[in-house]
This record gives C-alpha cells, structure tokens and sequence, in this order.
C-alpha cells in the first residue's frame, strides 16, 4: 500500500478531509492557528506544541485554556505516534490542525489505523463518550491506580484526559480506506 | 553518595538527586517521548536507596505539565517512596503548583490518595 501516492483512493480521501477542514475555517473570526500533514515524531510533536503554546499566549487566551489544548495537543500527537499505522514505505499520512473560530478551539486530528484496530478502537471511544464527569474521574482514578505502561508505553489515560480537558467535547469517525485500512478522525474543542 | 542528575530538555524535567546532600529535585515539564525509558534510572535510583541507611528523604516536585504516559510513571515513582517508607525512612512528598493550575493541583492530590504518602502542598 502506497498512502501518499498522489490521485489514489486513500490519498484522495485523506486530502478531501483536510481541505474539508481548512474550508470550514474562512471567514471572520475564524482562523486556522496550526497545521501540520504529513509524518510524525516527537522532534515534531516538540515543535508543534511549543508553536501551540506561543500562539495562544500571543492571542491571550487564558493560561487554563492554554493548558488544557496543550494538554490534548500532547495526548492527541503522542497517540499518533504511538499507534499510527505506516504505509510499507514507511509513510505515515497524518493531519494536525487547529482551527479558532471566535473564542472556540478546535483540535483536529487524522492518522491512519487498521481495521481491526478500528474496531475496538470505536469501542473504546464510544465507552468514553459515554461518560459523564463523574464518571470520566472515576475511570481515570481507576487507570491511574492500576495502571502501568504498556509496551508500546501507553497509559490507558491518552482518551481520558481528552475527554476530561475539552469537557467531553469529543467527536471521531472511521473511515474505511481499503480493505486493511481506516482514516481515524478526532476532534475535541476548548473554549478560550 | 548517590548522584543522578538529568538536565532539563524540551520534553523532560530536570532531575537532581544527591543524598550526600540532601536534595531530591524534579521540575519542569515532563512528555518524553518514551515514558518508561525516561523514568526507569529514577525508579532504579530510589530502588537501590532502600539499601543505604537513609532517615528522611524529601522529594520536591515542581512539574507544570506532565502527559498522561508521565502521569503514570511518576505514579511509580511514587510507590518506590512508600516502599522506602515501609521501610523506615521518612518520607515527605513536597508537591508545588502554580497558583491558578488546579489540574496539577489535582494530580498531587490524586497521588497523595493513591500513595497515602504525607504530601505538602505549595504555590509557586
């Protein structure tokens, strides 16, 4: 499978969902801040969230919306790191935008996933979304307690704290790109 | 004497333990990106302290961000101290937040539950 081979199935449907996005955001008060397509490593997560935090600050949103979004920014790209599919080149085909609109923000994120790990992945997800703030603490304080890291060094707590920071403002979708591979699409919102 | 001393970089906190000293520091912000990797000669350090004949030991710190992955393994941190504690040594958890940062506020409140260790809380 070559993800970013320009004009094929998957390559199309990835490049409609961005451009999708970054159309939604022309207007007034509204402005993409951040956006990165293409691979991921954590030089890059490094980067991105720093240029996260300055434009925040430079916009004067408060410190405590300034964590929170850097707090899922940091989830939503380590996640992907983690747990993005590559292509047999080693492509990793991966969007990270974040769009303002007034005082609302919102951070979008695509990776690739397999099927199957879409699958229980959906599962997850919607058994998070189903919480309410109660029960999102409860379930963090039970991961916390009994959690450790897994092999591949994630805590359990990734989703969790999305959910926590953006107030369960949390949307996703999959997408099936072929017969072994989804587009995962995340979305969490913060108000300013 | 044991030593470890990690400089801060743009993902990890800085890291001074000196028991000839006294000082057991970690502060800054903390998203390695491998958790495990990154804590493990901190686990390992307070792992072989159980060894030395240490009467109190007090951690300070002072992190303004810490990823999920780093909450867990500061948790484990945390639970070689009550080892230590176990064992005889006082053990003191000083946990310092920015005045208006209730969610790191929070994560110490959350490991002073889980660790039952004593915790003082301070305002940068």
């Amino acid at each position: 499978m070559d993800l970013n081979k320009v004009g094929s199935v998957e390559e199309s449907i990835f490049t409609a969902k961005v451009n999708s996005i970054k159309a939604a955001y022309t207007g007034d008060d509204k402005k993409i801040l951040v956006s990165h397509v293409g691979e991921l490593d954590q030089d890059k997560v490094n980067t991105i969230s720093s240029l996260v935090e300055t434009q925040m600050e430079n916009l004067g949103v408060s410190k405590s919306a300034v964590k929170k979004i850097f707090n899922i920014v940091i989830e939503t790209l380590q996640n992907i790191c983690l747990h993005g599919e590559k292509d047999n080149n080693g492509y990793q085909m991966t969007y990270f935008i974040i769009g303002k609109n007034q005082n609302e923000f919102t951070i979008f994120s695509g990776n690739i996933i397999t099927n199957i790990g879409a699958e229980k992945l959906n599962i997850r997800l919607n058994s998070v979304k189903s919480l309410n703030d109660v029960e999102l603490k409860k379930q963090y304080m039970e991961v916390l307690s009994n959690g450790e890291l897994s092999a591949k060094g994630g805590a359990g707590l990734g989703f969790l704290t999305i959910a926590l920071k953006s107030g369960n403002n949390m949307d996703f979708e999959f997408q099936v790109l072929n017969k072994e591979y989804s587009l995962f699409t995340l979305q969490s919102k913060v108000l300013g | 004497m044991k030593r470890l001393e990690l400089k801060e970089t743009n993902n990890t906190p800085n890291v001074l333990f000196d028991t000839e000293k006294n000082i057991f520091v970690i502060d800054g912000k903390s998203f390695p990106e491998d958790s495990k990797e990154f804590y493990r000669p901190i686990i390992d350090y307070f792992d072989v302290l159980k060894n030395e004949k240490l009467q109190e030991l007090v951690l300070s710190i002072n992190l303004f961000y810490l990823s999920s992955s780093s909450i867990i393994s500061v948790k484990q941190v945390l639970l070689k101290l009550v080892e230590l504690n176990d064992k005889g040594v006082k053990v003191k958890v000083v946990w310092s937040h920015d005045d208006d940062d209730d969610d790191i506020k929070k994560t110490g409140e959350d490991y002073q539950k889980i660790t039952k260790l004593p915790f003082e809380f301070k305002v940068n």
